[in-house]
């Protein structure tokens, strides 16, 4: 499926006080079906208001985001999210987890049990399926929110900087699992971070946002091929073109 | 190839799952006898209690006498359950009869008032308008006294349990109301959202998300609403029935028969106390995700 962002903007007023922010202006973006489309920037710049318009959560102030041509319609099982947190059902197993999609979506256990156990299997959790959430590390929390999203078989892949609370070597292995069992023809995907090596490592087309307010600032289409070598030439070459563009806006403000 | 890290889920696991038991109580020895006798040391300030109570009896200073011995008070609880004295007083053996009746009452309200009370909390997080209606007429009532109601009801439902059963699903129903609102809102929208994209209706978000992730702290509403019920229980058999345990309080306090007032008051203590436990006891059992994501017991 494909998704366009039509000159997006998306204010949020809070009803208290005068307080105003404009998360995004006049923001505009197609992603092609089957694309794998990393969102790059630092906080505020609006990139995750960007995934919450596309996944249903919120509506745009003014805009229009269409999927295939038609407005997005409210939250639904074609387009999966990975939150930053794992976000587990905690008095759910992994297991049951997993089956909460199929089962609110009116399948049968007896149908889905066993690719529910499949796609456990695929993100390295055989042996796991019965304990609790809080029981599993956060990777393989992580992991468990990534299983639940595959089972339902989304047209569309959301993950909103689902690695961030991570450490750098799992993070690293998750990448590159993420990469194998998420991608899938036809399967577009919107990933957020604000990790430059992750984008670099994961992206089709890397948008790079600018904060305040948050705009499009530059687009940088990744036109290596995977599995992508981190320390090779090309890879790092990459990381600088995108830190050049990423640098002006990173300023902290202190007087 | 990079990386040669392999997600290996045994690498990464955390070590066990948390160990739980760990008690506060004095250590006495291994085993079960040991258990037994840590466990029975919390009871040796309520012993020394009803033992002073019963020294007390012999060293009562002069004007006090209105204060009911400890043997004044067992005998009364024995014909109040055994019928010692032959049916001698409107109390003698009907012990059984007051606790069935009173129970019923607690129990009928506690459920009918907290499911109630969950019902219209869920309610107005469906339809956020509706709380902008109930949640200020809820506010009004609470600090209403809830004898007020009492004539009105007994008007409205005539002599027996409807009035008193109406006081306490009243009674629990504002007091559970409060805990269930409170409750459902502070339960994170991510975990709505995730819900919602994985393919639940917004009624389905409610009954498979909200509420079990809820459910912790709208039992401790109900365990708020269980001693509440246990409290206004008093006032729902003062009047209009014939039989409970505070029908059984508030006669004998019009015949002054204080070592009577002791007794019912003891006797609703204990099964307010154990209310109290078996609602703990199921929290326990259903909300081991709570406790052991917090680390705590409940």
């Amino acid at each position: 499926m494909s998704v366009t962002f039509d000159n997006i903007s998306k204010i949020y007023q809070s009803p208290r006080a005068a307080a105003r922010t404009v998360a995004l202006e006049n923001v505009s973006l197609d992603l092609a079906e089957g694309e794998l489309v990393v969102l790059l920037g630092p906080s505020g710049c609006g990139k995750t208001t960007l995934l919450k318009l596309l996944a249903g959560f919120e509506f745009p102030t003014s805009g229009r985001v269409l999927v295939d041509g038609k407005p997005v319609p409210k939250p639904g099982p074609d387009r999966g999210t990975i939150f930053q947190a794992p976000t587990l059902f905690p008095w759910l197993t992994a297991l049951d987890n997993v089956l909460y999609g199929p089962r609110v979506n009116g399948l049968s256990d007896k149908q889905m049990r066993q690719k529910a156990l499949d796609v456990l299997a695929s993100v390295g959790l055989t042996g796991f399926e019965e304990h609790l959430p809080h029981n599993l590390s956060g990777g393989m929390q992580q992991r468990v929110a990534i299983a639940r999203v595959l089972i339902n078989e989304p047209r569309i892949l959301l993950a909103d900087e689902p690695f961030a609370a991570l450490d750098e070597y799992t993070r690293r292995a998750m990448q590159q699992l993420f990469l194998k069992v998420a991608r899938k023809p036809g399967r577009t995907l919107l990933f957020v971070t604000h990790s430059i090596e992750e984008a670099v490592y994961l992206a089709d087309r890397i948008v790079i946002m600018s904060p305040r307010p948050g705009r499009i600032q530059e687009i940088i289409d990744v036109p290596m091929p995977h599995p992508r070598e981190r320390s090779s030439r090309d890879f790092l070459d990459m990381m600088g073109r995108v830190y050049d563009q990423v640098g002006h806006h990173v300023e902290l403000d202190v007087a | 190839m990079q990386m040669g890290m392999k997600l290996d889920a045994s690498a990464e696991a955390p070590g066990t799952a948390p160990a739980s038991g760990a008690t506060i109580a004095p250590a006495g020895g291994a085993g079960a006898f040991g258990r037994l006798l840590s466990q029975s040391a919390y009871a040796l300030v309520p012993l020394a209690l009803l033992l002073l109570w019963f020294v007390s009896d012999f060293l009562r200073p002069p004007g006090f006498s209105f204060l009911p011995t400890f043997r004044a008070v067992l005998d009364t609880l024995g014909d109040w359950m055994f019928n010692t004295t032959d049916g001698k007083y409107f109390y003698s053996g009907k012990w059984w009869l007051d606790v069935v009746w009173s129970l019923i009452r607690v129990f009928g309200g506690l459920v009918v008032g907290s499911a109630l009370a969950v019902l219209v909390g869920l309610g107005t997080l469906l339809f956020p308008f509706t709380e902008k209606i109930v949640d200020p007429i809820v506010q009004m009532l609470r600090p209403v006294p809830k004898t007020a109601f009492l004539p009105f009801a007994i008007l409205l439902f005539g002599l027996g349990n409807g009035p008193a059963l109406f006081i306490t699903i009243y009674g629990v129903f504002l007091i559970v109301y409060v805990q269930v609102v409170m409750s459902i809102k502070l339960v994170p929208v991510d975990f709505r959202r995730a819900a919602q994209m994985l393919g639940a209706s917004d009624a389905k978000v409610l009954t498979s998300v909200v509420l079990p992730y809820a459910l912790p702290g709208i039992s401790a509403g109900i365990r708020v609403g269980a001693s509440y019920a246990w409290l206004v229980l008093i006032l729902a058999e003062m009047l209009a029935v014939r039989e409970g345990l505070g029908y059984t309080l508030w006669n004998a306090y019009e015949f002054m028969r204080m070592d009577v007032v002791v007794a019912a008051m003891i006797v609703i203590g204990v099964f307010g106390f154990l209310t109290d436990r078996a609602i703990v006891l199921i929290m326990r059992r259903h909300f081991s995700w709570a406790e052991e994501i917090a680390q705590a017991e409940v």
